[in-house]
């Protein structure tokens, strides 16, 4: 079965977190921010009718941007492949194994994002007619304004 | 790439529309987000028409992606209208277009920037529209800090 959601999270609830963690005074490895993710009272908070949860909205003119700039074009391009990870001493030969393993899965899939180069030039033709189509009909347009303005000039 | 290039330029020039010489996959850091904007209203399906013909799945996840940021970027919510049933709906869609991306996509693309966008509706709630969270106070605020440190 799975978990519950957790329970909302509210401005007061985040500001409360940061100062909790601010008057903390036990062991560094058990604040309370390791599990709120909150270490200080945002100046933020005191303003009023501020909500630390819903007022710092997230920017659509950032997220447009990385979705398909930062992740979705460069995975065509083969431009977001990792970086092959190093060996970790601590790790066990096994725990090695299978982190490269699952790189190398990474890696294929990744690589079958990229664009085959063969494909690229068979698929090109659309955008010769499209270029086409707009150029005639943006001439057509400019020669049907000229008609009309001869015939409104000379009223026939 | 190449081909999503040549694409791009081919739509190029028209006015209002995308500015010419624009290259999506050589040239990425030459498109201003108002250019993404319009790529993406209206001309990724013709710029990735066919491209990946082995794995039609993941062409359409992408293009279900893309409907999904053109559902957030046409939906409002006035202050004096209650539409929260609407824009339940518009998370469901966006949410199955976000697994259905997650689906098909490697494990390092499953970035912040996608969560952020599931909580786009609840924002949109918020704020009216998503006009209102274009990043103008950040924005502006960066220039702001720049002119000060001069």
């Amino acid at each position: 079965m799975e978990d519950p959601p957790p329970a909302y999270r509210t401005g007061d609830g985040i500001a409360d977190a940061g100062l909790r963690n601010e008057l903390w005074v036990g062991p560094l490895n058990a604040a309370p921010w390791h599990t709120t993710g909150v270490k200080y009272r945002s100046p933020l908070s005191y303003l009023p009718l501020f909500d630390l949860c819903w007022d710092m909205g997230p920017d659509m003119m950032h997220i447009v941007g990385n979705l398909f700039k930062e992740h979705i074009f460069p995975m065509y391009c083969g431009k977001r492949n990792p970086s092959k990870p190093r060996e970790r001493t601590t790790w066990t030969p096994q725990e090695n194994r299978d982190m490269m393993e699952e790189y190398e899965t990474e890696m294929a899939l990744h690589e079958s994002w990229e664009l085959p180069t063969n494909v690229q030039k068979v698929l090109d033709i659309p955008s010769f007619c499209l270029h086409n189509c707009l150029r005639y009909m943006s001439m057509f347009t400019i020669l049907l304004a000229f008609e009309a303005r001869c015939l409104h000039l000379y009223n026939l | 790439m190449q081909v999503l290039d040549r694409r791009t330029g081919a739509l190029g020039g028209q006015s209002r529309w995308i500015r010419s010489n624009l290259e999506v996959c050589a040239k990425p850091s030459a498109f201003v987000t108002h250019d993404w904007m319009l790529v993406v209203n209206s001309a990724l399906p013709y710029v990735l028409r066919g491209v990946d013909p082995d794995h039609p799945h993941r062409l359409q996840s992408v293009l279900q992606l893309q409907q999904a940021v053109r559902d957030v970027l046409s939906v409002e919510s006035p202050h004096d209208v209650e539409n929260r049933g609407e824009l339940n709906m518009l998370k469901l869609t966006l949410l199955e277009a976000l697994v259905e991306f997650e689906r098909h996509s490697p494990l390092a693309e499953k970035a912040l920037c996608f969560h952020y966008f599931s909580h786009m509706p609840d924002f949109i709630h918020r704020w009216g529209s998503a006009r209102s969270l274009w990043s103008f106070f950040g924005e502006r605020y960066t220039i702001w800090s720049r002119c000060k440190q001069q």
